[in-house]
């Protein structure tokens, strides 16, 4: 019951497996690698969907190695007739030969029948496999359709085991060798060199050749004549012959079927995936180049763009100085120098709008403010929004070159790394400009704003309550003295000592001295403000040069390389899914089979 | 016992030539292809820019360097080899032929890493062994066991041996099949040196792939054949052996000498003991003069026959033979230098076309190119106008110069103040320039980009480095680096200068006109000076200067056109409705010739920076047809071809 279960739940996380890469490789990519990997892995899902179909039938079994290894004989020896034709011209199996039980169904299994001779026999040992005796794959010097290499090749699809049947002779044949590495992703391996009679026992030597890629349970050294003479005498074959049966028998039983071809399944999703994860891992370094690029690209015009912000604010003195005159008013209230510094402001404002109607500069429109600068640019211009930004970059942004360039050395990146072109194409130097303004509209309203912040900490700074009263005070002492003056003449002197009223001689002077007075304070304040304000803007510029922007100038291409990630993550997963699923399942067998790398 | 293979010889010898004519004709030959081996090195290294596969490796290059080049010049030796799939017993075979283990057998395949080398005794007085096989690293035989160790390097183990005959050389080699490739490259480069090859073959291995395509070679090159068959059951497989040649023959085209078959018996075999029985092919047409299998079985001839046979060769015809053979297959269209020519051919073409797609001239026409400076043209063409006008308008317009120079300054100083900064037309030009550069390379790019999908192996590998991003980086780099480096106005005061020089002495009456029109303008200088001062107030003072001079050539070339037709003649008066159009021609002309200078440039700079390397090794590419060691090895050609043909025809 246990064991059904865990037959059962290997059988959902595989199709699970197979759900999710079959989703994964039909999502398309903009990445020419990750397509390949998609496409391999789509192709291999349809090849295994009659795989999966036919999963309780008996097993496929079908013998593999070099001609004149004697894969006739054993086959003949197998079933202890001489049903396949086994001679000493090479090569002597042209028209394959399938062996099945007569109460096989052969039609579901799909084999190309025409090409092959069916033979069916009523033995205990075809109830549980078909076995077929395949050709050679080493006579043919080119795959012709005709040619015994490509009757192999469209025979090996269908084949769940392999009888790999070699010789002293042949074991290290390049071909032979060559055509197993190709055919054994999806089958189960089971290692046998005949002759036994003839030649001496390579197996130590061979096994060590087979462990490079292969797991290796048994290899069996048989004697397919005398095995043959002992079927056909009515005993059961001995020894190593008798051995490899007792194996067959054992493995490959019905109740094997379903593990096996599970097993054989995940071999090839493994090996495609691995191969669809080797294509895109190849390109990865690009990418990563690619998004070196984005991000040095990005870096660079968040610096060019704060440079020439700096440049303007510093040359934008006059601006500063309102600003900050205009916040510093509003934070003292009421006080006679704050009324002086109001007064002031009222007036340098009514010149800085002329400024700002002159004022062009992106820059000092984040000086004049948010609220401010909008108001003035949705009266300014009915000009489109498009526009608006292009007219921006002009004098803040990026000029055309430098984004040209960008875009040279992004599109060289991603062609290096194999972004489809029109990925590329697409992006026309207009949507570039684009990208560029609201790069630009985000770096400039975190200007604004950092600008703001910079102004009322300045004021902040210059209101300090030490601060104010020395300034009221000092500031206090003419008016103070000039009240005090006019007061005593009217109240005392010309009461009480009849003195004549101050004049015009006295007033006008004095007029003039109080403004003299308030203009050398405002002054001197202004003055005040103006220290240490390039250190200020050289720190901002630093700061905003350093910030993070959300997107480039390239967003579609940055978008692409995290799918790209994503997507090389996906395929990680997966392996270590079918790894967890190998693992979890594993059970000790006595077959051999391809070696997962991990 | 010997009496039969003694007298085999004779059945298919021809009547012998006379030996001197070869002699004499082989030492023709021999100077011909010494020729064509410098030639082709020096070809090699002109075409080292075609990215063409390398000479060694092409087996009529390897067949010249092995046994053309080394066996053409002495009376080298005759040179057997025994050959074959792994796992078969060439080295038994090879140690029945020495009498001794010379190369150790081993039960495990691809035993056999390196070839061993019997001589005949005092070879070494007379030859020169590692001359004969060059790509060989020659190592004195200790033990027969040296021929299984895993050296990287291709080794030949050699000793001298008395039962070797006079001038046979005979080696074991390593196998054709196995999975170690470097055996199949060892077993080549022996093939190629050999006369003779002993084929060991077995039923399991005869009809291999790899096995025929190794003797197909082989057959190719016209070598004798002695074919082996081991491991062979007798007497069952008697009725098999001449199907296994038929078959073997038919698919290699290699026709054996000599036929022997080796029981399958392996104390036998590795005692030394085994016992050759020779058999005799064609069997077909002396099917009654076919030896009764029994009887030659029961006379099984011994490991000695196969020395003896090889000694009765015919050595000189053979040699003959194989060095024929060599040269047909060397001189052969399908299959050899021609097929390098050719390539060659094809490939230099392939250069040739793919550096006409690069760099069309239209690519940069295309870009529009910024108008050059108008205001530093005009500035010099003032400056060079005062250096070439009267004494008396210089005075005037000079002072007026002054005048109207320090009016300009004031007014820009008060400009600037406002907070006007001044536009530098010289880096406003640069800047509008570099935005050219940049959208010429853009363009550029794009094509590149497209040739690239075009998909030809030659260009893409090279194009792809050439596109990738760093490459991009670089190229913008050094082009920013060079434009930089350019000094604007001094190329626009050269090229005003040849210009205004090419004027004066090819456009004689215009230039009359003008020093005339200058006398003139003297005179109006005062208003012309205010309209200066006016217009330098309002901002644009370049543009108004420019203007100003249009105007100055417009109005008073035609108030003056009169007074010039009287000064400058004849000829004058025949141009003189067009001379308006020539001086506006004129500066056309120098806006035309300044923009070609800067496409000139950017295109030179392009081909420096951009495609550098490729586009010189493209060029060259194309010339490897024209150059001397390609003619050369083409007329070697010939000469070789007409030289077989008549010595053949001898």
């Amino acid at each position: 019951m246990t064991t059904e279960l865990a037959q059962l739940e290997l059988l959902t996380h595989i199709d699970e497996l197979v759900a999710q890469l079959s989703a994964w490789s039909q999502a398309p990519s903009a990445w020419e690698t990750v397509q390949h990997g998609k496409s391999l892995v789509h192709r291999l899902l349809q090849r295994m969907e009659p795989l999966r179909a036919r999963v309780e039938a008996p097993l496929v079994v079908a013998t593999f190695g070099g001609t004149g290894v004697g894969k006739s004989s054993l086959v003949n020896a197998l079933v202890g007739e001489d049903v396949s034709a086994a001679g000493r011209q090479r090569p002597t199996t042209i028209h394959p030969i399938v062996l099945a039980h007569p109460q096989t169904n052969l039609a579901e299994y799909g084999l190309p029948l025409d090409e092959l001779r069916v033979v069916t026999r009523d033995i205990p040992l075809l109830r549980d496999i078909v076995l077929i005796d395949c050709p050679d794959p080493d006579t043919s010097e080119a795959e012709t359709a005709e040619s015994n290499l490509a009757r192999l090749h469209r025979l090996l699809p269908y084949c769940d085991v392999l009888l790999y049947i070699t010789t002293q002779q042949k074991y290290r044949s390049a071909r032979v060798t060559d055509e197993l590495l190709q055919a054994a992703g999806g089958c189960r391996l089971v290692f046998v060199q005949t002759h036994a009679d003839l030649d001496e026992d390579i197996r130590d030597d061979w096994r060590k050749q087979l462990v490079v890629k292969y797991s290796v349970a048994e290899l069996f050294f048989v004697d397919s004549k005398r095995a043959m003479q002992e079927q056909q005498s009515g005993i059961r074959p001995t020894g190593e012959f008798g051995r490899l049966i007792d194996l067959l028998f054992r493995e490959l039983s019905a109740a094997q079927r379903v593990r096996i071809r599970r097993a054989n399944l995940l071999g090839l999703v493994h090996e495609v995936v691995e191969r669809a994860r080797d294509s895109v891992a190849g390109n990865s370094a690009a990418v990563t180049q690619l998004e070196q690029a984005l991000s040095q690209q990005r870096h660079r015009a968040l610096e060019r763009m704060s440079t020439r912000l700096q440049d303007e604010l510093l040359v934008s003195r006059g601006l500063w100085e309102q600003r900050l005159l205009g916040q510093i008013t509003l934070l003292w209230g009421y006080s006679p120098f704050a009324s002086v510094l109001r007064i002031w402001h009222s007036q340098t404002s009514l010149l800085a709008s002329f400024t700002l109607m002159r004022a062009k500069s992106t820059a000092q429109m984040a000086l004049v403010g948010l609220v401010q600068g909008s108001r003035w640019l949705t009266s300014r211009s009915q000009a489109s929004e498009a526009d608006r930004r292009l007219e921006g970059m002009a004098t803040l942004g990026l000029n055309d070159a430098e984004l040209r360039e960008a875009q040279l050395v992004i599109a060289g990146h991603a062609h290096a790394a194999h972004l489809a072109r029109p990925m590329v194409v697409d992006q026309t130097f207009d949507h570039i400009r684009q990208a560029a303004a609201s790069v630009q509209d985000e770096f400039l309203a975190d200007a604004a704003q950092r600008i703001d912040e910079l102004i009322l900490e300045t004021a902040r700074l210059h209101s300090h309550w030490f601060t104010r009263c020395r300034y009221e005070l000092a500031f206090a002492i003419l008016p103070l003295f000039l009240l005090y003056r006019t007061g005593r003449n009217f109240f005392y002197d010309s009461f009480w000592l009849g003195k004549p009223h101050l004049d015009t001689n006295f007033y006008i002077p004095a007029a003039l001295f109080l403004v003299l007075w308030a203009a050398m304070f405002v002054m001197s304040f202004t003055a005040r403000l103006r220290s240490g304000l390039t250190r200020r803007v050289q720190k901002l510029a630093r700061e905003l040069a350093s910030v993070k922007v959300g997107a480039g100038l390239f967003p579609t291409i940055e978008q692409q390389c995290h799918e790209f990630q994503r997507e090389s993550d996906d395929l990680d997963r997966f392996l270590s899914k079918i790894d967890s699923i190998r693992d979890q399942y594993a059970g000790a067998s006595d077959l051999g089979a391809m070696k997962m790398a991990k | 016992m010997t009496d039969g293979i003694s007298e085999l010889p004779t059945q298919s010898e021809p009547a012998p030539s006379t030996p001197d004519g070869r002699a004499l004709a082989l030492q023709d030959l021999s100077e011909l292809v010494q020729r064509l081996g410098r030639s082709l090195a020096q070809l090699e290294s002109a075409a080292t820019t075609l990215k063409i596969p390398p000479l060694s490796g092409r087996e009529w290059f390897d067949l010249l360097q092995r046994k053309l080049l080394p066996q053409l010049k002495t009376d080298s030796s005759l040179i057997v080899a025994v050959v074959g799939g792994t796992n078969i017993g060439k080295s038994v075979v090879f140690n029945h032929i020495a009498g001794f283990r010379a190369s150790a057998s081993s039960p495990l395949a691809s035993g056999t890493k390196h070839p061993v080398c019997l001589v005949p005794q005092r070879f070494a007085e007379t030859h020169d062994l590692s001359a004969m096989f060059p790509s060989f690293e020659l190592r004195p035989w200790v033990n027969g066991d040296e021929a299984l160790l895993d050296i990287s390097s291709h080794c030949l183990f050699w000793r001298t041996h008395e039962q070797v005959p006079h001038n046979l050389v005979i080696l074991d080699t390593p196998d054709v099949d196995s999975d170690a490739p470097v055996n199949w490259q060892r077993a080549d480069a022996v093939r190629q040196s050999a006369d003779v090859l002993v084929a060991v073959l077995t039923q399991q291995k005869y009809n291999d792939a790899a096995v025929k395509q190794f003797f197909r070679k082989a057959a190719g090159e016209d070598k004798a054949a002695i074919v082996v068959f081991n491991q062979v059951e007798l007497p069952d497989d008697e009725e098999y052996w001449p199907i296994w040649l038929k078959t073997f023959c038919t698919e290699t085209g290699l026709n054996p000498e000599y036929v022997y078959l080796a029981p399958n018996n392996r104390k036998a075999a590795e005692a030394i003991a085994l016992k050759f029985e020779e058999r005799i092919w064609p069997t077909e047409p002396a099917a009654e003069n076919v030896p009764d299998p029994k009887t030659s079985a029961a006379t099984g001839q011994s490991a000695v026959s196969l020395s003896r046979t090889l000694s009765q060769l015919r050595f000189a015809e053979i040699k003959l033979r194989t060095l024929r053979g060599s040269l047909r297959f060397v001189v052969n269209g399908d299959s050899g230098i021609e097929t390098y020519l050719e390539e060659i051919r094809t490939r230099s073409r392939q250069f040739q076309d793919a550096a006409g797609i690069f760099l069309r001239k239209s690519t940069v026409q295309q870009a529009d190119w910024p108008a050059p400076p108008n205001g530093l043209l005009v500035e010099e063409m003032w400056s060079w106008w005062r250096e070439h006008r009267e004494a008396w308008t210089a005075g005037i317009h000079g002072f007026y110069a002054r005048i109207g120079g320090a009016v300009r300054t004031g007014i820009q100083a008060i400009r600037t103040q406002l907070g006007h900064v001044p536009v530098d037309p010289i880096e406003q030009y640069r800047q509008q320039e570099w935005e050219a550069i940049v959208r010429v390379l853009q363009q550029l790019y794009e094509q590149l980009q497209v040739i690239t999908t075009l998909d030809n192996p030659l260009l893409s590998d090279r194009l792809n480095r050439l596109l990738s991003g760093t490459s991009c980086e670089a190229v913008l780099a050094r082009l920013r680096q060079a434009h930089d480096r350019e000094d604007i106005p001094s190329l626009v005061r050269d090229l005003v200068q040849t210009e205004m020089e090419w004027l004066r002495q090819e456009r004689q009456p215009l230039f009359e006109v003008l020093r005339k029109v200058d006398g003139a303008t003297a005179v109006f200088r005062p208003v012309l000076t205010v309209g200066f001062a006016l217009s330098g107030g309002i901002g644009a003072e370049h543009f108004l200067m420019d203007a100003a001079t249009q105007t100055l050539t417009h109005l008073a070339v035609d108030a003056s056109a009169m007074a010039a037709t009287t000064v400058a003649g004849e000829v004058a008066v025949d141009a003189s409705a067009g001379i308006v159009g020539q001086a506006k021609a004129s500066l056309l002309r120098l806006h035309e010739k300044f923009k070609q200078r800067r496409e000139t440039w950017l295109l030179n700079q392009l081909r420096q920076q951009l495609l550098g390397e490729l586009l010189t090794d493209l060029e060259g590419g194309a010339t490897v047809v024209k150059s001397d060691s390609f003619r050369e090895v083409t007329d070697l050609l010939q000469k070789l071809k007409r030289r077989m043909i008549e010595s053949e025809e001898v």
